[in-house]
């Protein structure tokens, strides 16, 4: 049996054109990565998840408006990364910053790796969320630096700069936990 | 002062990536996640027409067995401020919006039915109030259940085939959970689904039981 994934453009193509339910494809397609990233830079999961959802939403209403279709990550990733900025400066009172991980405390490994990835987070939110952005969009999902300042609007060397400065604060921070 | 050409030295850029390895497992939003976006994405359409009125083409082209799909498809129909209903009533139009007031078994007690944000707000009655029937009219109810505890609940009925996934309520707030359903005039029978396997009659609406005891509940719509 074929199975056969049709290219964003085309999904866009259907919604724009007025069958709506297709916009459910881009949601799942793009939903769990969407997810992580602003899981790790808002630190807790409704705020996460409430960020997302207005993204998604703020993405259909101006879907008509997406000129490059083929990149509609990327043009995704920016209202994303909008969202986030926005709800992260409304919530920047509350002293929030560990993920509500749940650990599976049944597997001590996994109990263990859990611990490791409290501290990274922990760390993670001692960056100003300038250095957090670009470190999590360079070295978590691994986008080009050319990627970045689309999507953040921010100049390349003004992003390896950020990224500098947030990789040594980071080695600073867990010198000693990972290794 | 940021200079151009400045990026992480080679041994801080392993230790990023090494990091990055570590922080890239896969993370998802929690169950019900898209159909919220979806019901979101409901809500800002109906905030972004609520003052363009549908042709009465529009209104009566609703066929009266419609699809859950379908009738999210058509929300626009019938997402109009109290004025524009009130000129459609009087022609040929009419809506009527049921608001059930369930507390299942597991649920806390809730006042009122959530706020709507549609034309009518959802009343507790136990069955729909029409105006101007007409038989070619198709009646949006809409369907409220208060279950804080209930992960997913789903509406059964005899206009869904009694499908238990054809008609999934959406979390509107915590723990309140809401679809609207476009019904033709007449007798409905129906009942909620809790997590998939409890079937939950609507305590606000007249009961009914099966032969075998199943619980249901009647909706009238489209009669005085």
């Amino acid at each position: 049996m074929e199975v056969v994934v049709p290219p964003d453009a085309e999904i866009i193509a259907s919604v724009v054109n007025g069958d709506i339910d297709a916009f459910t494809v881009l949601v799942q397609r793009y939903r769990d990565l969407c997810f992580r990233f602003a899981l790790r830079i808002l630190g807790n999961r409704d705020d996460a998840e409430e960020a997302l959802q207005d993204a998604f939403v703020r993405a259909y209403r101006a879907l008509p408006a997406c000129r490059d279709r083929a990149r509609f990550g990327a043009w995704l990733y920016q209202i994303l990364v909008n969202e986030c900025r926005t709800r992260a400066t409304r919530t920047a009172r509350r002293d929030r910053h560990l993920v509500d991980v749940t650990p599976d405390v049944a597997d001590p490994a996994s109990h263990e790796d859990s611990a490791v990835s409290e501290e990274i987070e922990y760390a993670l939110a001692q960056l100003v969320p300038e250095q957090r952005e670009v470190f999590l969009l360079r070295y978590v999902e691994e986008l080009g630096y050319d990627e970045i300042a689309e999507i953040t609007g921010v100049g390349v060397s003004a992003l390896k700069m950020r990224a500098k400065r947030g990789c040594e604060r980071l080695r600073e921070l867990l010198e000693g936990v990972v290794r | 002062m940021e200079h151009d050409g400045d990026e992480p030295s080679r041994e801080d850029a392993e230790f990023a990536r090494q990091l990055g390895s570590i922080l890239r497992t896969a993370e998802s939003p929690r169950l019900g996640f898209d159909e919220r976006v979806r019901a979101a994405i409901q809500d800002a359409q109906r905030s972004q027409t609520p003052q363009a009125a549908p042709s009465a083409a529009t209104v009566l082209g609703l066929r009266p067995r419609v699809t859950p799909i379908a009738a999210w498809r058509r929300r626009r129909s019938v997402t109009l401020p109290p004025a524009a209903w009130g000129a459609l009533a009087a022609g040929f139009a009419a809506i009527v919006s049921l608001g059930t007031l369930s507390i299942a078994r597991r649920a806390s007690m809730m006042p009122q039915a959530p706020g709507g944000t549609y034309g009518v707000r959802a009343q507790p009655a136990r069955q729909a109030v029409a105006a101007a029937p007409s038989h070619d009219t198709v009646y949006v109810v809409r369907f409220v259940l208060t279950d804080a505890s209930a992960r997913t609940v789903s509406l059964v009925g005899d206009f869904n085939a009694w499908a238990k996934r054809a008609t999934p309520l959406v979390a509107v707030k915590p723990g309140v959970w809401s679809a609207q359903v476009a019904l033709p005039a007449g007798r409905h029978e129906y009942a909620f689904v809790v997590d998939g396997k409890h079937w939950v009659a609507d305590p606000a609406s007249e009961r009914l039981a099966d032969d075998f005891d199943t619980p249901s509940s009647i909706v009238t719509v489209g009669t005085d």
